[in-house]
């Protein structure tokens, strides 16, 4: 509390990393930086084999490996913690590949047997080690949610070479983790060794759920896993790039989550790094440029409001059309009972229209300008050819071709128009008998 | 036995002998045996479950073949994997995988750069040249998702051509194309049997068996015949493929997948 | 007297282990028929929040507003898992994995900061089983203030609280699949049927989502958020090895349920006691699956590899008997000393063979099972020969075939060949023989 009564005690909080006595969390944050970047790098091909689960189920299966390690040895080691984790680990995901193939459970049982079995079994021993092992069972305890404070420079140069040898691994293969990823039965076809490679890399989840363990923990470490990895598949459609950023999103997280439980001394860091990746990853879905939703949503309604005028310019047509007059003044009412749009929407629609002069203002009604009935035309011939192909070429009956043609008319491009007219030789009617305008047409009825 | 003394024609690019495959044990094929010769453009056609791909996947090493041996180039596929090329089912690979056309058909290099190696500048030319001659230039950079159906075919088919094979195996690359598409793989297939390749196609459509191609293997679960398209392609060796009863051999491979599974008989 | 007390504490917990993990099984079933078993872990990680909320608002972990809130999350989590899938930014697989960490982590955050509630780390992740016996219920008494604590005094000790949470969880969950059992059966089996039939899968998907995250709940105080995972898994994964019945599966899983909770106290006890009893309950759950893999006796693996060790066995023997038969077919002398010791001791022992002066005869039984065997053999050459296999390929597939035809489909066989007399290479095809 004291704190917040500072105005500053945010800048404070940071500055205490450059001091002397921040050396503590410098450490944190550089391993908290170390994970996220492993976790990213590794995650992003667990993501893409959609393993996300199975590593789950392998991070929770370390937990009996690194107590067992201490039960046998009395140390914390971290390279020692290494090879219980990897023993358990690579056990459980053995056994989630092996149940389904022997029974006929499937792997999502096994994935959740061994995740449940794995851990209970490594709560037991945990708790048997608090027993007889007395206090130094607090820092078995930091495995489970994290506590990345406890952080040691030891502990850093091992995760750090944990760190570069993933990610050494990782640049070696590949192009081989690639294409094994993205098309198993070429990549076999071209002489790889698709079964020591996946093993390769469940070895590599092992390695990156062994980096997280202290500050993340085995719980919510498959998080670290999925979230930086998925953000990043949402800003880039390369494998290369999304590596990177997904990297660059864990270490991010890493810095903050670090941050966080530095300022919080009550709160482990797994969970903070959690809500921060998770986060980051609530952003990119909605704002992330191709995939985002909000942009996408903008899209959709850019595309439908496109589509209500188009809609507006053909009715001009038609009913002028039927009036054998071009120059006919349409009243907002008009529009409103035709479309069924709210007086506000058919303004808007309209006011855009005549900005971009397709109508024109006129006696408090609009007009058709001469560019909006060449539009309107097009539209209407996009409209009226395809009723005639889906009756011509498809054996539709002319009475159900409209609907159809209402969609069509919005997506058509030229080029499509053009093989469609000469596949069916210039039609001048559609099939209801109306007149399909061409350019000839129009020119004539300029004239006029 | 004449099995060892069966002549092997010296054009003969595969020769297949005898393959049995199971599928988790349970048969799906059962003693394939075949050859083709040099520069066929070969249809594997049969009714759905036929083993069509089956036979492809097990002749290339994907899956493995219980009884039975394929030699391609008269040596172990193993051995002459730089000269075989392949196309997999379109819906066998995850679309949505973040990588761009010309990077999937580069793909194709892979196998002659080796371990450790990224793909050279030279690759990159060589694959965009490929996505050039199925016309997918203008695509290079698109990301796969984006692409249509027929577009995802003629990457893939880039890609095979990007192994600069000798012999092309391709899991039904008609399935769901549009009619460019189509012209455009059947020009393809032309042209690599002008250079004598050899093409196997696992196909549906049998109206298109006569116009595309001049060698043909009828097959369910077993190989009904094999040989150019003008004698094998009647009506007879239709009705033994798609109207043949097979209630017999699919009750014997239940028969024996629960033996072999359960090691139980009734 | 104190004896006493600690006996009945000692089976209070097995009874709430055991209502706890045949509460969870019998749901569990379902969920693992329904490829949902990991939608359960979600579940169970998820609801955590809830809990927090209403305990933090309620003061207790036993009230009726846990189940609400729980039953909201519950329901929630997958309509979440559904929207992130259906969004297409993310596979399934990952959207399940985001939701409930995201859910989870928040639970634990909450947990850490909210000082003074019933509700530590511990308690989340393994839960605390062995107090749960001391907060009983009693009935009739009349309260007094103690210490800012309500207290009874009187009354009847009518047993502990979370024994009578599970017990009517459990019943509840008993009565949900009774009333549902067709729906819920073919919803799982083919939802596109259910749903041509007018039997709402959906609904009955998200009420039994309701039902895991209210057992959750019920679970939560005994066995933490994680380990509940191995109650709802482990047992319906044992009874699915066990039976192909529907119905016996869910009562098995139910029986497995609760000898977890048994064997599980009995392991916690052998390490001392003073152990987590839920983690040891879920190992002991884990170990029941471990031994219906292996030796359950339908689709157990050892059970299995010992019986096709055995059939290989008995193809041994029967190609002998084959070879026999066809020796004495060429008119040749069927000698002992071509045959392995061990088999022809077995066979006379079954009245197979007879032997005589170091030369083997069939009895009447033998030549007739090396006529079957014979019989099948030859069938089938005749048959792959007929389905287009040159005559010189046919051997080797029938000679493996041989084992497994059985009598009826050699019938078959022989009908679709219109009953042949003789097999490709000209041998005579023993007709069937008179049963």
């Amino acid at each position: 509390m004291e704190l917040l009564t500072s105005n500053w005690w945010l800048f404070d909080e940071i500055g205490k990393y450059f001091l002397p006595e921040g050396s503590t969390r410098r450490w944190v944050m550089f391993g908290a930086i170390l994970l996220g970047i492993s976790s990213g790098v590794i995650g992003s091909f667990a993501l893409l084999r959609k393993q996300s689960l199975l590593s789950d189920a392998m991070a929770h299966a370390a937990l009996p490996g690194i107590c067992l390690i201490y039960m046998l040895t009395g140390v914390k080691d971290p390279l020692l913690f290494l090879v219980g984790a990897s023993i358990t680990g690579l056990l459980g995901a053995i056994i989630v590949s092996e149940i389904p193939r022997h029974t006929r459970i499937k792997s999502d049982t096994a994935i959740g047997l061994v995740l449940s079995v794995f851990f209970a079994f490594g709560i037991v021993l945990l708790t048997v080690i608090q027993k007889n092992f007395g206090g130094n069972q607090a820092g078995l305890d930091a495995f489970l949610f994290g506590k990345a404070a406890l952080l040691v420079r030891y502990d850093l140069y091992v995760i750090g070479t944990m760190c570069l040898l993933l990610i050494g691994i990782t640049l070696l293969f590949y192009k081989e983790f690639k294409l094994l990823t993205f098309d198993r039965g070429f990549a076999i076809t071209l002489g790889l060794p698709a079964k020591k490679l996946e093993l390769c890399m469940t070895l590599l989840i092992v390695l990156a759920v062994m980096v997280g363990l202290q500050a993340v923990g085995v719980v919510l470490m498959v998080a670290m896993l999925i979230f930086p990895a998925a953000a990043a598949r949402q800003w880039t459609d390369q494998l290369g790039r999304m590596i990177i950023i997904a990297a660059f999103v864990g270490g991010f997280a890493g810095v903050v989550g670090s941050f966080c439980s530095a300022i919080m001394s009550k709160v482990p860091t797994g969970p903070v790094m959690v809500v921060v990746c998770s986060t980051m990853l609530i952003f990119s879905m909605f704002f992330a440029p191709n995939r985002g939703l909000i942009p996408k949503w903008l899209r959709l309604r850019n595309n439908r409001q496109r589509i209500r005028r188009e809609n507006i310019l053909k009715s001009c047509y038609k009913t002028c059309e039927e009036r054998e007059n071009w120059k006919v003044i349409f009243t907002l009412k008009d529009f409103t009972t035709y479309f069924r749009f709210s007086n506000y929407a058919t303004r808007q629609l309209l006011h855009y229209l005549v900005k971009k002069q397709r109508l024109v203002s006129f006696n408090g009604g609009w007009q058709l300008t001469p560019q909006g009935l060449d539009k309107a035309e097009q539209i209407i011939r996009k409209h009226r050819l395809w009723e005639v192909y889906l009756t011509e070429k498809m054996d539709i009956a002319s009475d159900h071709v409209h609907r159809d043609a209402e969609d069509i008319e919005h997506a058509l491009d030229d080029k499509t128009v053009q093989q469609l007219e000469e596949e069916l030789q210039s039609p001048t009617q559609d099939p209801h008998g109306k007149s399909i305008p061409n350019v000839d047409f129009s020119r004539e009825r300029k004239t006029t | 036995m004449g099995r060892e003394s069966k002549k092997v024609d010296e054009e003969t690019v595969a020769d297949v002998h005898d393959l049995t495959v199971s599928y988790h044990i349970h048969p799906v094929l059962w003693d394939v045996d075949f050859q083709v010769p040099r520069g066929k453009l070969m249809a594997i056609v049969g009714p759905n479950g036929a083993g069509k791909s089956t036979l492809i996947k097990a002749m290339l090493g994907i899956i493995p073949s219980t009884t039975g041996w394929v030699k391609i180039f008269n040596e172990p596929y193993q051995k002459v994997r730089h000269r075989i090329g392949y196309v997999p089912q379109r819906g066998s690979v995850d679309w949505d995988f973040p990588t761009t056309a010309i990077d999937v058909v580069t793909m194709g290099r892979y196998g002659k750069i080796g371990w450790f190696r990224r793909p050279g500048k030279k690759d990159r030319e060589i694959s965009y040249t490929y996505l050039e001659k199925v016309g997918m230039q203008d695509f290079a950079q698109r990301q796969i998702s984006q692409l249509s159906g027929g577009q995802q075919q003629r990457v893939f088919l880039a890609r095979a051509l990007a192994q600069e094979a000798d012999i092309y195996f391709m899991d039904e690359p008609f399935a769901g194309v549009d009619v460019v598409t189509e012209k455009a793989i059947v020009n393809l297939l032309f042209e690599l049997r002008e250079q004598s390749k050899t093409v196997i196609v696992v196909h549906h459509d049998l109206q298109t068996v006569n116009e595309y191609f001049d060698w043909i293997l009828l097959l369910n679960m077993r190989k009904i015949a094999i040989g150019n398209v003008d004698d094998t392609f009647n009506e007879e060796n239709l009705r033994k493929t798609y109207g043949g009863k097979l209630a017999i051999l699919s009750k014997a491979a239940n028969a024996m997948t629960k033996g072999r599974v359960d090691g139980i008989i009734d | 007297m104190t004896l006493m007390a600690f006996a009945s504490f000692e089976i209070w917990i097995m009874v709430i282990g055991a209502l706890v993990c045949s509460a969870c099984g019998i749901l569990g079933c379902f969920l693992i028929l329904k490829k949902l078993a990991l939608m359960g872990d979600a579940i169970s990680h998820a609801v955590l929040p809830g809990i927090v909320v209403a305990v933090m608002l309620s003061g207790s972990l036993n009230s009726i507003a846990i189940f609400v809130g729980a039953g909201i999350i519950g329901v929630l989590t997958p309509i979440l898992v559904d929207s992130l899938k259906s969004s297409r930014l993310i596979d399934e697989d990952a959207a399940i994995g985001s939701v409930f960490t995201f859910l989870f982590a928040i639970g634990v955050i909450m947990v850490a900061n909210a000082g003074n509630i019933d509700l530590d780390t511990e308690c989340v992740l393994y839960g605390e089983i062995a107090t749960t016996p001391f907060d009983t219920w009693v009935v009739g008494g009349t309260p007094y203030e103690f210490d800012g604590h309500t207290f009874m005094k009187g009354g009847t000790d009518i047993g502990p609280k979370s024994a009578w949470t599970l017990g009517i969880v459990l019943l509840i969950n008993i009565l949900f699949i009774f009333f549902f059992y067709k729906e819920l059966k073919i919803s799982t089996f083919d939802p596109a049927l259910a749903l041509s039939m007018g039997l709402k899968p959906k609904l009955i998907h998200y009420l039994l989502m309701f039902f895991v995250a209210i057992t959750t709940i019920a679970s939560f105080e005994a066995v933490g958020a994680i380990i509940v995972v191995a109650m709802f898994i482990a047992p319906g994964a044992s009874a699915y090895l066990l039976t192909d019945r529907l119905s016996l599966m869910i009562f098995l899983s139910g029986i497995v349920g609760a000898a977890s909770s048994v064997l599980g106290y009995m392991l916690a006890l052998a390490l001392g006691g003073d152990v987590s009893i839920a983690g040891c309950m879920a190992v002991a759950a884990g170990g029941i699956f471990a031994m219906c893999f292996f030796f359950s006796p339908k689709y157990g693996v050892v059970v299995r590899f010992a019986r096709r060790y055995k059939l290989k066995k008995r193809f041994h023997a029967e190609n002998a008997l084959v070879n026999m038969y066809r020796t004495h077919e060429l008119g040749e002398r069927c000698l002992v000393k071509n045959y392995r010791h061990n088999v022809i001791v077995r066979f006379i022992q079954q009245n197979i063979l007879t032997e005589k002066d170091g030369e083997l005869h069939l009895t009447e039984f033998g030549t007739e099972k090396a006529q079957n065997l014979m019989r099948a053999h030859r069938l089938w050459e005749a048959y792959i020969h007929k389905l287009g296999l040159p005559e010189d390929h046919v051997h080797q597939p029938a000679d493996e075939m041989e084992h497994y035809l059985t009598n009826d489909l050699c019938t078959e066989i022989a009908q679709e060949l219109k009953n042949p007399q003789s097999d490709p290479h000209g041998k005579p095809i023993p007709t069937k023989p008179a049963l």
